[in-house]
């Protein structure tokens, strides 16, 4: 198929044929866009993603995709958009691009004319992670469909050189975990100078995903951090681009240009370039549910059997207690739909208490949810951790970039917080900062990011659950007592194992849950007559049993029950039952 | 690039536009005359002394002069400065013929009104004079550069003069000698080469240009000559220069050092486009940079930080506005219902509590700092104090205060020190030096602190912050280190009752733990009551339920917060004077208040002293910044008067609900005496209780609270009498001290027999001293039963016939 090779694995040569044409033209890289936007609707999946297949096997200047999370943002780097070369030999002047790589290409007998034809463009420079807390099943269902696809197209072009690189791969890898080896064996030798090893700088501990950075040509467009997207553009692997990294050492350029040199231009063959022609943000990664988000995400019809079904699956992790699946099902399908003032509205952060202590229940629990979503985090919240863990990211002025905490999260992440791990001991000053940080997480949906000088609020949307003995330390919004309805089986791992059901099912799970964090919902005119009334006469009876906070909680649930049962509108009785399910959990709490 | 290679060879080719400016600017030089004086001639006679290079020129005597002058500079600033420096040289050397003639000269504009958000840098700005202002982040140690280097050739010691440099080490492309046709082996001759200062900041985007979400950017900063050294860490400054663009390599650190020596390519292809080839990527990409002439601290740039009273008129604002945001201003001070207007917008998501929301905007506003003769100053700041039950938006107030003003700090007093919150001596880690490291309070300097759970605050705590409430000052001293800081703070404060929920049958002072000085310095205190009413519950009900509903941002806001931060820093300018009118009303109010106090009718939490009267000043003198009145009229006082009352009395004392009393008596049996003494002073009676004269079942029930009390101290007073004469005339019942119960309700009905008209009412009346009495006993403490040991005695004694006698602790008030 040489038509897919040409713009796949060669785009920058329809990009200059492109530019040759249409040069005149002032937005001609919109053209560019275009061109690429009719290719890729029908062919996505021809274009290996950097997730599935690693970097070796793809060609450098080829077309690739990456999904990933926006840790960081650059310094805006300009470029020469236009430029001009011309023939040693015959004077003959031709102009050429930069855009979409990072190398000016100029042939044998060509020399660079400094003239005022020449152009500059600015272009953003993000540095990407690869989706922090993406579970396991995500990433193997992106799999098979793009590999098998990406064989066909280059098996024949690299039958041998994989191997020599995957060595080579291997070798950078391990180094970079030895922190005594400098990070890559390249081909710049002698230089001695230690190093730290570079940090990709991803936000969890133990992660290590590609990591990538991405060049933006729209210089309008307005990245937040910790966004998803999905880029599309050319990759730019190409040596040169080492240099820097290698060769600042020694030769007198001060210490504080070095680490900022390293930190923004770190050899491509740990984070590659990638020059994005299209990109689509992406408001979930369910690979089962579509990104586009015109198609209708509508579960309605079979919502309420498989809430039923999922109920019955969680009742089992829940040893039967139905109450506490109820609440663990409402909380995975919550998300933050608006902001208030100081309040995140729609947040449920759970508390479930009586943990049994020192048990494998937290862990297993958490493998359980790692099941059914997108992107889930276990964190054990022992004094270790809290002490040792950097959960606030922090601007680091010396190398010009934000250092990952653990708690830069994309929105829709869900973090589970085993309570049960912490045992009373001192905490240091990094552990109450990470605690507050913690708390103002559960509370606000907020963090405070440190920038030295002062702290930028950012605002997150991560799910947080804790599992704790008693009542959390955290400002949960919600706590429900776990009730045993059969004895706790003292082999909690084989009991967790027996919890499987048909990948069908599990499947239809995901696709369930997604959809009903995304749905939508609105409240009549009637309802909230309803509601207010309620509210107004459960304070007539007892002035404390029915606060204002309580009523906001009651909300969120109705909502989320409403969307879990896959009705648009709160229906009444759904707002009763939800009083009969407040009623047993208040009750347990006494 | 154009930035920074074009402009050396444009210079080299004789640049007509260059020249013509050099000229007008010269005339300009000459000419502009300031109070009949060339007001730079005498700016120039500065330029004798040896550290001094730089003059400095306000554009907006440009923009005076010649407007076509002031365009053209503003647009090709870049390739015009070098031609403004030299008219400056020239203009300098023909009047001071002291300045040698081989000194450098510089010029620095200041004011150049055009401002650029660092976020908005953009490729065609390039070149052309902006300000931009931004947070210092980082400063580079400051390092000679090369301007103009004196080379000599190695093969033929041919001298090469004044090879111009441009942020790079540029060496003469070819000997001068014919014969020679050296170009790469030249030597710099350093002692007749010429250098500038030069250094390397880095500004990052201030909090208030930033948008939510987002990374600040940052930006370095070049600035040369007399700019450097002049912004610190931390600052935040204002830069007035150009954008250019540079290699993204740090060789700006070092000029005049030979960037790329192992590279081994000719260095005459070193410069720009020519050197992309060898130098792979390096050359390829270039990062923003902005060349600096001048450096200002920031002053009160419209939604920028500082909120500095100081330094700053009217004029100065106004100037710094644009059209629109000054029309906007203008359109607000004329809005007859301004107060509730801003009050409404600044708390659209906190339902009612109308009296704090004023109380926090006139705390915003603030009173005049004054100094008296005797050098003491007087704050103008206002502090404010909510006390409230659990889930009454008291948090929410001070996070909002916290989101919306630019210089708030929030924190919480449980889990702050005094150290953490004024300041602490440290031993720096590095030089073992101490440094005094900031605490809450000083970060907030001319801001407003607002300090949640202040009563979670240690008492030895809070004594810590007495200094910064009333002096404004910290004070330190200790381990050698002493030092008064200011800090220049209103205080916010939220503070839980004892007990969790606000006792209302108690005083103020008895439901905090606060001490009494502490609570002194707050100008207002406000009780938040978890109140159960229906219209209430509705309104709350209302709110929550639409905060749910809607997926867009449920608030309509009268003014944006910008346009109220705005409207603040306007109306900060103004330090109203107290005219004759309101001098007098103030006098008369706190007379008022005082007598008040003295005579009881409506006795304040606390006693009405001198600190009420400044808080009455300060808040009229709010009240008329609100308005931004140049004088305080009676009518501000007024208003102000009237916060001062309802936050100093603000709860109302309940009924007295009998119907509970008789449940209680029946569920458990009351521990009549533990020694509690229950002193029911201080107690807060402001509003009398509901007309009394509803149905029958209602009026037994209740009763107001001043009925009640009258009541209970017409006892107390008749006991008190009782057992006085009982001493005189010890002999006749020496054991029995004490009234009988009975007795005592004969003696009541006696009193008022008079007043009575039925039989009706004097059943009526005999249940309600009953249920008082009872009351006494076992619920406030006041009267002791003395029932059962009197029993005990007189065994003979068929009926229970308790003997009362009043608490020995008990003090009547009033």
């Amino acid at each position: 198929m040489p038509c897919v090779e040409n713009w796949t694995l060669n785009p920058l040569h329809a990009i200059h044929n492109l530019f040759e044409n249409t040069r005149e033209d002032q937005d001609w890289h919109r053209g560019v866009e275009n061109y690429f936007a009719d290719k890729l609707t029908s062919n996505l999946h021809m274009i290996p993603s950097l997730n599935e297949v690693s970097l070796h096997d793809i060609r450098s200047a080829s077309l690739v995709r990456f999904r990933c999370m926006v840790q960081d943002t650059f310094e805006p780097e300009y470029f020469l958009e236009t430029y001009q070369i011309v023939n040693k030999q015959n004077g003959h002047k031709t102009f050429g691009t930069s855009m979409y790589s990072d190398v000016i290409e100029c042939p044998d007998g060509f020399e660079f004319v400094e003239s005022l034809e020449n152009k500059t463009g600015c272009r953003q420079v993000l540095y990407c992670v690869s989706v922090p807390a993406e579970t396991s099943w995500v990433k193997e269902k992106f799999k098979p469909k793009q590999s098998a696809c990406f064989q066909d197209a280059s098996t024949s072009k690299n039958t041998k050189r994989p191997f020599e690189e995957d060595m080579e791969q291997d070798e950078s890898a391990t180094s970079e975990r030895n922190t005594t080896k400098r990070p890559k064996a390249s081909a710049h030798s002698g230089v001695n100078i230690s190093r730290t090893p570079l940090k990709k700088n991803h936000p969890l501990p133990n992660e290590d995903g590609p990591v990538c950075i991405i060049k933006v040509y729209d210089e309008n467009k307005d990245f937040k951090v910790n966004e998803i997207y999905e880029f599309i553009g050319v990759l730019s692997v190409d040596p040169a681009l080492s240099a820097t990294y290698d060769s600042s050492t020694g030769d007198g350029i001060d210490e504080d240009h070095m680490e900022e040199d390293r930190a923004h231009h770190p050899p491509p063959s740990l984070v590659p370039r990638l020059h994005c022609i299209s990109m689509l943000k992406l408001n979930h990664i369910n690979p089962l549910v579509s990104c586009d988000s015109s198609s209708a995400l509508d579960i309605s019809n079979m919502a309420v059997n498989l809430r039923h079904d999922l109920i019955s699956f969680l009742k089992h992790a829940t040893f039967g207690d139905e109450l506490t699946a109820e609440y663990l099902l409402l909380h995975l399908a919550a998300r933050v739909h608006n902001r208030t003032g100081t309040m995140a509205v729609g947040k449920l952060a759970l508390n479930i208490a009586n943990i049994p202590p020192g048990s494998r229940y937290p862990n297993l629990l958490s493998q359980l949810i790692e099941q059914l979503v997108t992107k889930a985090y276990y964190l054990p919240m022992s004094l270790e951790n809290m002490n040792k863990l950097k959960f606030i990211p922090k601007k680091n002025y010396s190398s010009n970039r934000l250092d990952a905490g653990l708690l830069q999260l994309s929105d829709g992440t869900h973090l589970i917080v085993d309570e049960t791990a912490l045992k009373p001991g001192q905490l240091d000053t990094n552990g109450v900062k990470n605690v507050q940080a913690l708390s103002a997480l559960v509370k606000f949906q907020k963090i405070d990011y440190d920038f030295q000088f002062h702290p930028v609020t950012f605002y997150h949307d991560v799910s947080t659950l804790v599992l704790s003995e008693g009542k959390s330390m955290l400002p949960c919004d919600c706590q429900v007592c776990l009730k045993p309805e059969i004895p706790i089986p003292t082999d909690l791992e084989s009991y967790f194992k027996q919890l499987v059901v048909p990948l069908d099912l599990m499947n239809k799970f995901r696709i369930y849950l997604t959809c009903a964090r995304l749905a939508d919902y609105e409240l009549s005119d009637s309802m909230m007559k309803n509601i207010e009334d309620d509210f107004v006469a459960a304070r007539r009876v007892d002035e404390n049993k029915m606060s204002a906070d309580d009523l906001h909680l009651r909300l969120v649930l109705a909502r989320l029950c409403s969307t879990t049962s896959g009705q648009e509108k709160l229906a009444f009785d759904v707002w009763q039952r939800l009083e009969r399910l407040e009623n047993e959990r208040k009750a347990r709490i006494k | 690039m154009y930035g920074v290679n074009h402009t050396d060879r444009l210079q080299k080719s004789k640049d007509a536009i260059g020249e013509r400016v050099q000229k007008l600017f010269n005339d300009f030089l000459e000419e502009f005359a300031f109070e009949g004086e060339v007001k730079y001639l005498t700016l120039a006679e500065a330029l004798v002394r040896p550290e001094r290079n730089t003059l400095i020129v306000n554009f907006s005597d440009i923009e005076a002069y010649n407007q076509q002058l002031a365009a053209s500079i503003q647009e090709e600033y870049y390739r015009l400065y070098p031609y403004l420096c030299t008219a400056v040289r020239n203009f300098s050397r023909d009047h001071y013929r002291r300045i040698p003639a081989n000194k450098d000269l510089y010029v620095a504009l200041e004011e150049v009104a055009t401002r650029q958000k660092i976020r908005e840098l953009r490729n065609s700005r390039i070149g052309t004079l902006m300000r931009i202002s931004g947070q210092v982040v980082r400063t580079h140690p400051v390092h000679p550069e090369l301007v103009s280097g004196t080379f000599v050739c190695l093969d033929c010691q041919t001298v090469v003069k004044d090879v111009e440099q441009q942020f790079k080490y540029m060496q003469p492309t070819i000997c001068r000698n014919p014969q020679c046709g050296n170009r790469t082996k030249f030597m710099l001759d350093t002692n007749k080469s010429r250098f500038v200062d030069f250094q390397k900041v880095r500004i990052q985007e201030t909090q208030a240009e930033l948008p939510r979400g987002s990374i600040p950017r940052t930006v370095d900063v070049v600035v040369r000559a007399e700019a450097v050294e002049l912004a610190q860490a931390g600052d935040r400054c204002d830069f007035i220069g150009t954008l250019i663009v540079v290699p993204d390599v740090g060789q700006l650190s070092t000029p005049g050092r030979q960037a790329e020596p192992a590279r081994g390519q000719k260095q005459t292809e070193a410069e720009g486009i020519r050197g992309l080839k060898s130098l792979g990527v390096r050359d390829l990409t270039y990062k923003q940079a902005f060349l600096a002439c001048h450096v200002q601290a920031t002053n009160t740039t419209f939604g920028g930080k500082e909120m500095q009273t100081e330094e700053h008129t009217l004029e100065t604002i106004k100037d710094q506005m644009t059209e629109a945001d000054w029309e906007k201003v203008y359109q607000m001070s004329c809005d007859k219902k301004l107060y509730t207007n801003l009050c409404d917008s600044l708390f659209p998501t906190i339902h009612g509590n109308d009296e704090i929301k004023r109380g926090i905007l006139l705390q915003l506003f603030g009173g005049v700092p004054k100094t008296t003769e005797e050098g003491t100053t007087l704050r103008g700041d206002l502090n404010v104090c909510i006390v409230g039950d659990p889930s009454t938006a008291k948090s929410q107030f001070l996070k909002q205060v916290e989101e919306f003003s630019p210089r708030a700090i929030y924190t919480s007093g449980k889990a702050s020190s005094a150290a953490g919150l004024t300041a602490a001596v440290v031993r720096d880690e590095e030089t073992s030096e101490f440094v005094i490291e900031a605490g809450a309070l000083m970060l907030a300097d001319n801001g407003v602190c607002c300090i949640d759970e202040f009563d979670k605050m240690e008492a030895r705590d809070q004594v810590a912050i007495h200094e910064a409430m009333e002096q404004q000052t910290i004070s330190i001293t200790k381990a050698g280190v002493k030092a008064t800081l200011n800090a220049r703070t209103s205080i916010l404060a939220a503070a839980n009752p004892i007990g969790g929920r606000y006792d209302r049958s108690k005083s103020l002072r008895q439901n905090i733990a606060l001490s009494a000085p502490i609570m002194s310095r707050f100008d207002l205190f406000f009780i938040l009551v978890d109140e159960c009413n229906e219209v209430t519950d509705y309104a709350i009900a209302r709110r929550i339920v639409d905060l749910h509903s809607r997926l867009e941002e449920s608030i309509t806001r009268m003014y944006s917060l910008a346009e109220i931060q705005r409207y603040l820093v306007f109306a900060r300018m103004f330090r109203p004077k107290i005219s004759k009118d309101a001098e007098e009303f103030m006098v008369d109010e706190y007379r008022h208040m005082r007598e008040r106090d003295s005579s009881g009718i409506a006795r304040s939490s606390w006693r009405i002293t001198v600190r009420q009267l400044e808080s009455l000043v300060r808040l009229s003198e709010g009240m008329a910044r609100l308005h931004c009145s140049e004088n305080v009229l009676p009518k501000h006082v007024k208003e102000a008067a009237r916060l001062l009352n309802k936050s100093i009395i603000r709860v109302e004392t309940p009924d007295i609900n009998f119907i509970d009393e008789e449940d209680a008596m029946e569920a458990e049996p009351v521990n009549g005496e533990n020694g509690v003494t229950g002193t029911t002073d201080d107690r807060d009676e402001h509003q009398a209780s509901p007309s009394p004269n509803e149905d029958a079942m209602k009026k037994t029930s209740k009763m107001s609270f001043d009925d009640y009390r009258r009541l209970s101290n017409m006892l107390v007073l008749y006991m008190r009498q009782r057992e006085e004469e009982e001493e005189y005339a010890m002999d006749e019942q020496s054991l029995t001290e004490g009234v009988k119960k009975s007795e005592l309700v004969n003696w009541y009905l006696e009193q008022i027999a008079d007043d009575l008209e039925s039989e009706e009412e004097l059943i009526e009346k005999k249940n309600i001293i009953d249920k008082v009495i009872y009351r006494l006993i076992h619920r406030d403490h006041v009267l002791i039963e003395l029932g059962q040991t009197a029993q005990k005695d007189a065994e003979d004694a068929p009926r229970k016939e308790s003997i009362l006698v009043v608490h020995p602790n008990y003090v009547i008030d009033d």
